[in-house]
């Protein structure tokens, strides 16, 4: 329904006239609700009767649920004006900035995550979907940083109570973003009472400032423990935070002994890199799967054990999309 | 005697928007102490209206979005302003069309994660030498108890705490 009193106002002074008196409406004392044009004010008054008429509220009635309707009555009269907005390419390109609110995305899981756990998956699953829903701690790699940085790569980090403190864990989540979609690549549960995890690391979780994590360094920390030494065309290591897809097809394990079994996660980047990246993969880890799935054998971490209600109920409440049979593994 | 320390529970959206597109620069309405509603009776933080309180703010918003309680007063409130200030700033020409179109676009969203709560915590006395802390007056505050602004808050001159 358009407001007749702003005809003879061209459109942009229109939105910030609107805009302003909804905030005015609040009565919070907010300074950009301030009027900044000559007779602004009588203006404001005018609109708000007109708002009154249309929406059939009468003069006085001031309550909270009266004015917030002359609130919206403005909004819905600013947008009219804006005219139509394009909100999914708006939303694209949060996501790929890494600005996204991590709720947004359709988390999707990769397939040798499930491979690895088995029947035991269905947990791990919801694991990772609520650590990226519902991070502690969460560090994004945008699309143009340094070339010695990934590009479009996400990780997430939280923290999940147990019964018993022994097995409170830290879930550490890393993988790509493609438009709405974050692929988890790789999963790990960091065990702080057989992994002590350093506090300049992380900070303080409990009350965690969460400005600039390195949750980077939480994964090559990981490593550390649970690394494999690997050869990358001369480069040796278990964490290389990019490295050449070929080399990657080349990597030896130095220190392997006959007949052991060696398994190397990698993750890659995810298309809307630039071209000359997209042969680079990024956070490759070797681990030691065998010594990992002892820890997780150890600890015995089952569905009931879980403080948090939404991951110990008997029915798992986590949207999924899976399996999924894109994305790029090595 | 005011306390060293200014409070201020807010909307993780808040923050976001004050760095993502206004150079950092965070507006916060403080309070002089965390917790009005245990302070005891006669006090000045006693006077503060509940409503002002951070931490009455940070666990409502704590609450709504754990309950995902989509008729949150609270919640709603923030998306009408944020949708507001962003047109207000476009019309100024403070941010462009696209940017503009994230912060409502984002606002109209199902996210509960945007609005989960906040605490930036201030050191008082650099803001309050600057001349920066502005008191609201009377007619703007919800009770008697005083009730604080900083327009120009800077990233460094404070702490976002999450409390998990």
């Amino acid at each position: 329904m358009a407001i007749s009193i702003l005809r003879d106002i061209d459109n942009r002074s229109a939105v910030g006239i609107l805009a302003r008196a909804a905030m005015s409406l609040t009565g919070d004392g907010n300074p950009e609700a301030e009027p900044v044009l000559a007779g602004e004010d009588e203006l404001r008054k005018r609109l708000i009767a007109e708002a009154r008429k249309l929406a059939h509220i009468p003069r006085g009635d001031d309550t909270e649920e009266a004015l917030a309707r002359i609130a919206d009555i403005f909004d819905e009269e600013s947008d009219r004006l804006i005219g139509k907005v394009d909100e999914h390419a708006a939303l694209q390109r949060m996501a790929i900035e890494g600005t996204l609110p991590a709720d947004l995305y359709e988390v999707q899981v990769a397939p040798p995550l499930q491979d690895f756990h088995g029947r035991e998956f269905p947990l791990e699953r919801d694991l990772i979907i609520e650590t990226v829903r519902h991070p502690d701690q969460q560090q994004h790699f945008g699309p143009n940083p340094r070339p010695d940085q990934p590009t479009l790569v996400s990780l997430f980090g939280r923290f999940y109570r147990t019964r018993w403190p022994f097995k409170d864990f830290l879930m550490l989540v890393a993988g790509t973003r493609r438009g709405l979609i974050f692929d988890a690549f790789q999963a790990w549960r960091i065990y702080p009472s057989i992994m002590p995890i350093p506090s300049a690391l992380i900070g303080d979780w409990s009350t965690s400032s969460s400005r600039n994590p390195d949750l980077v360094s939480l994964l090559n920390r990981f490593a550390d423990e649970y690394g494999e030494e690997i050869d990358l065309d001369g480069r040796k290591g278990h964490f290389f935070l990019i490295a050449d897809r070929a080399t990657t097809r080349q990597a030896t394990f130095p220190r392997a002994r006959a007949g052991e079994m060696k398994v190397t996660n990698l993750t890659c980047f995810a298309e809307g890199g630039r071209d000359m990246q997209r042969d680079r993969v990024a956070l490759l880890i070797a681990i030691d799967m065998v010594a990992y799935r002892g820890t997780l054998k150890k600890m015995a971490v089952d569905r009931k054990d879980f403080v948090d209600d939404k991951i110990a109920g008997r029915e798992s409440k986590l949207r999924l999309s899976y399996p999924h049979v894109g994305g790029d593994f090595v | 005697m005011p306390g060293p320390i200014l409070y201020s529970a807010n909307p993780w959206f808040a923050s976001h928007v004050s760095s993502q597109y206004r150079a950092g620069v965070h507006f916060a309405w403080v309070c002089e102490c965390y917790d009005a509603m245990g302070a005891p009776p006669g006090s000045a933080a006693a006077m503060i209206a509940p409503s002002s309180s951070p931490r009455r703010i940070y666990e409502t918003l704590r609450d709504a979005c754990a309950r995902e309680e989509g008729h949150s007063d609270l919640i709603r409130g923030y998306r009408r302003k944020f949708k507001s200030l962003a047109k207000e700033w476009w019309t100024r020409g403070e941010i462009t069309d696209e940017q503009r179109d994230e912060i409502t676009s984002s606002v109209r969203t199902p996210s509960w994660l945007m609005w989960r709560p906040v605490l930036y915590v201030i050191p008082r006395d650099p803001i309050e030498r600057a001349g920066r802390l502005h008191h609201v007056p009377r007619r703007d505050r919800a009770a008697f108890g005083a009730e604080l602004q900083i327009r120009d808050l800077m990233p460094n001159e404070f702490d976002i705490l999450e409390l998990h």
